[in-house]
C-alpha cells in the first residue's frame, strides 16, 4: 500500500513541479507561440494534481492497486546501469565514431547479460564469445549499412 | 498510371522479394518475445532511405503484418505472449501444445490471421480513397478534431486514466520543443541549438519502445523451448473448419477493423473484445483457456484486421492510429512524403502500390506461416545474449540516420532511461508517441483557426463550429470518448 501511495503521490508532484518549472519558461514566448504549451502545461498539472487526489481518495476506501513493479534493485540493475551503458557509448560515438563504439557496446552488454541472466563469473569462454559476436555484429552493420546502402554514420572526432 | 498498372507493378520480383523480407523479419521479430512488430519497424527503417519510398513503405507493411502474427508463435509454443495481444493465443495454443497439437493450433492461428488480414486490407483497399477524397474538403476546424479524436480516445485507453492522459499530454510537450514554425520562436530549448529543429518522431519511438524494451530485457533468461511429440495435421483440414466456422471470422475480423479504424485505440482491445465475444456465444465455452481453437480463430483474425485498418486514418487523413502506424508515417516524411488527404492526390504511386502490396503481404504471410511451421522452433533458441546488444546498436544507428544527427542518438537514449522508469511504474509509452505525432497537427490546426476567426471577426468556437461537418466531428469525438470509456468497462 505504501509503495502505491509513494509511487503516484511523488508522481503526481513531480507533474505539478514539472509543469510549473515549465510554465515559466514560456513568459518570453509571444503569446501566439506560448498559448499550445500553455494548454498542455495546465493539463499536466491538473493531471497531476488528479493523480494525487486520486490515490487518496482510493486509498482510504481500500481500493488501491499497485500497477508499479519499480524497486531499487531493477532501478539500479535495469536501468541506470544499461542507461550508463549507453551514455558512455554516446560519449565514445563523438570521439572514435559509430562502429568501434558500437563494438564496445555490444561486447559490454554481452557480458552484463550473460552475467545477468545466469548468475555467473564471466570466463575466458565468455570474453572470447562476446568478442566473436561483437567482431561479427559489427562487421554486419558496415556491411549493410557502409558498403550496401551507403549510409552515413557517425565518424567521431578523433577520425576527422 | 492507373490503379490496374500500379497492382502489375507490385507483382514485379523485386516488389514481392521486398515484400517476403518484410514479413519473414516480421515473423521473426515478432516470435522471438522482447521484440515485436514495432521495434523490427524502427530498426529497419534505415533501410528504407536507400529504397523508392513505396517500396520501403511495403517493407514496413510486410514487417508490420507478418509481426502481428509472430507474436502468436512464442504464446502457442512456451506460453510466453511477446505482447498482451498475443495473450489469448497463450491462453488456447499452449494448452494444445501441451497435448501434442502444436502445429494443429499454430495452422489455426496462420489462417485465422490470414482470412483477418485479408478483410482488414480489403477495408483499407475500398475505404482509404473515399476517405481522403472526402477529407480534402476539411479545413483547419475539421482536421483540428480528427487529430483531436486519436487523443481523445487513446487518454481514454490502458491502465491508469491519469497515467495515460499523462502520457498524451508528455508526447504533447515533446512536439512543442523547438522553433515554433508559426511565429518562428524558440520553445523550451534552453539555449540548445540542437534543440531549436525539435525533437523528431523517430529518436522518440526508438527510445520508448527499442531501448526502453531492451533495458527491460536484460537479466531475462532465454526461454527453454521444449518438445512436445506433435500429432500430424493437414493444412487443408484446418482451412476447411476456419472457413465453416465463417461467422466467427467475420464477426472478430470486423471487430478488429473497427477498432483498427479508430486512432489511437490499438489491437488489445480488438483482439480481447473478438475472444470474449467468441467465449461467450461458443457451445463449447467450458473448453475455453483448455485449448479452444474457436479461441484462436477470434483473437488472430481480429488481431491481423487491425493492421489494414489502422491504416486508413494514417493514408487518408494523415493520423497516425498506432505507434506503428506512427514509425511509418515518419519513414514516410523522410521520403519527403507527405501524408493524409493529399497523398492520393501528389503521390498515387505511393498511395496504390502500398495499398495493393498489402494484399500481398497476406498472402506472403500465409505461405510463410504455413510452410515455416515446422522452424519456428529454431527462433524461439536465439539467446538474449545476442539479441539485446543487436537490438541496441541498430536502435543507436536508426536514431542517428534520420537527420545524420549525434544528438538525435542522445535524445533516444534518453528516453528510452525515461521510457524504461515509465514502464515500470505503468505509465503507457504508446500515447506519447501519439502525442508527438498528433502534436503538430493540433497546434497548427489551431493556430490557423485562430487566424481565421480572426480575419472574419469571429469568435474561436464560432468559427470552430461554423459548419455542420465541424460540429458532426465534434459530436463524433464525444460519442468516440463514451464508446471508449464503455467498451473499456466492459473489456476489464
Amino acid at each position: 500500500m505504501v509503495i502505491i501511495i509513494l509511487t503516484n503521490i511523488i508522481m503526481g508532484v513531480v507533474l505539478i513541479l514539472f509543469s510549473i518549472l515549465a510554465y515559466t519558461q514560456t513568459g518570453d514566448m509571444p503569446s501566439q507561440s506560448a498559448m499550445f504549451p500553455r494548454i498542455v502545461l495546465y493539463g499536466i498539472g491538473i493531471t497531476g494534481l488528479l493523480m494525487i487526489v486520486d490515490t487518496l481518495i482510493k486509498v482510504k476506501r481500500g481500493k488501491a492497486t499497485n500497477d508499479s513493479s519499480l524497486t531499487l534493485n531493477s532501478f539500479i540493475f535495469q536501468i541506470l546501469i544499461p542507461g550508463a551503458f549507453l551514455l558512455i557509448t554516446y560519449q565514445l560515438l563523438t570521439i572514435f565514431g559509430f562502429y568501434i563504439s558500437a563494438f564496445f557496446l555490444i561486447m559490454v552488454v554481452f557480458f552484463y547479460q550473460t552475467y545477468r541472466a545466469n548468475n555467473i563469473k564471466i570466463t575466458g569462454k565468455h570474453f572470447l564469445k562476446g568478442l566473436i559476436v561483437a567482431v561479427l555484429i559489427t562487421a554486419i552493420m558496415y556491411i549493410i549499412f557502409t558498403l550496401l546502402l551507403g549510409l552515413p554514420v557517425p565518424s567521431g572526432s578523433f577520425f576527422r | 498510371m492507373d490503379a490496374f498498372q500500379i497492382f502489375l507493378n507490385t507483382l514485379s520480383p523485386s516488389v514481392l522479394i521486398i515484400i517476403f523480407i518484410g514479413v519473414l523479419i516480421g515473423i521473426i521479430v515478432g516470435a522471438i518475445p522482447g521484440l515485436n512488430g514495432a521495434i523490427g519497424i524502427s530498426l529497419l527503417l534505415p533501410m528504407t532511405f536507400a529504397l523508392e519510398p513505396q517500396i520501403g513503405l511495403l517493407l514496413l507493411g510486410g514487417i508490420y503484418m507478418g509481426g502481428m502474427y509472430g507474436g502468436s508463435i512464442t504464446a502457442i509454443l512456451l506460453n510466453v505472449p511477446g505482447d498482451v495481444v498475443a495473450a489469448p493465443a497463450a491462453m488456447e495454443g499452449y494448452p494444445l501444445t501441451k497435448q501434442g497439437r502444436a502445429k494443429e493450433a499454430l495452422y489455426y492461428s496462420i489462417f485465422s490471421s490470414m482470412f483477418g488480414g485479408f478483410i482488414g486490407v480489403i477495408i483499407l483497399i475500398l475505404f482509404t480513397p473515399p476517405l481522403a477524397s472526402f477529407a480534402l474538403k476539411f479545413g483547419p476546424a475539421e482536421m483540428f478534431f480528427i487529430a483531436l479524436s486519436g487523443l481523445v480516445i487513446i487518454g481514454a485507453l490502458g491502465g491508469n486514466l491519469y497515467k495515460s492522459a499523462f502520457a498524451v499530454l508528455f508526447g504533447l510537450f515533446i512536439s512543442t520543443i523547438g522553433v515554433d514554425l508559426i511565429a518562428g520562436s524558440e520553445r523550451f530549448t534552453m539555449g540548445s541549438a540542437d534543440l531549436r529543429s525539435g525533437i523528431s518522431v523517430v529518436p522518440v519511438v526508438l527510445g520508448l519502445f527499442c531501448l526502453a524494451e531492451m533495458f527491460l530485457n536484460i537479466g531475462k533468461k532465454s526461454n527453454e523451448v521444449t518438445t512436445y511429440k506433435d500429432q500430424s495435421i493437414k493444412r487443408m483440414t484446418v482451412i476447411k473448419d476456419i472457413v465453416r466456422q465463417k461467422f466467427l471470422v467475420l464477426k472478430s475480423s470486423f471487430i478488429g477493423t473497427c477498432i483498427g479504424l479508430l486512432p489511437g485505440v490499438g489491437t488489445t482491445l480488438a483482439v480481447f473484445m473478438s475472444y470474449g465475444e467468441a467465449k461467450r456465444v461458443s457451445k463449447k465455452r467450458d473448453q475455453f483457456e483448455k485449448g479452444n481453437t474457436e479461441g484462436i480463430i477470434a483473437a488472430e483474425s481480429a488481431n491481423n484486421a487491425t493492421v489494414g485498418s489502422s491504416m486508413v486514418p494514417l493514408l487518408a487523413l494523415g493520423v497516425p492510429g498506432s505507434p506503428t502506424t506512427a514509425i511509418i508515417a515518419g519513414a514516410l516524411i523522410i521520403h519527403g512524403i507527405i501524408l493524409g488527404p493529399s497523398l492520393f492526390v501528389q503521390r498515387p504511386d505511393v498511395a496504390y502500390t502500398f495499398l495493393y502490396g498489402m494484399l500481398l503481404t497476406v498472402v506472403a504471410m500465409a505461405i510463410i506461416g504455413a510452410v515455416g511451421i515446422k522452424y519456428f522452433s529454431y527462433i524461439l533458441k536465439v539467446k538474449m545474449e545476442y539479441i539485446v546488444p543487436t537490438v541496441l546498436v541498430f536502435a543507436l544507428f536508426g536514431a542517428y540516420s534520420l537527420r545524420n544527427s549525434i544528438f538525435d542518438v542522445f535524445i533516444a537514449i534518453v528516453l528510452g532511461i525515461v521510457g524504461a522508469i515509465f514502464k515500470k511504474i505503468a505509465v503507457p509509452l504508446a500515447p506519447i508517441i501519439i502525442g508527438v505525432v498528433l502534436g503538430p497537427l493540433i497546434e497548427t490546426n489551431l493556430a490557423r483557426s485562430m487566424v481565421i476567426a480572426e480575419a472574419r471577426q469571429l469568435s474561436l468556437p464560432h468559427y470552430m463550429l461554423s459548419n455542420p461537418l465541424a460540429i458532426f466531428l465534434l459530436v463524433m469525438v464525444a460519442v468516440l470518448f463514451v464508446v471508449v470509456i464503455k467498451m473499456r468497462t466492459k473489456t476489464e
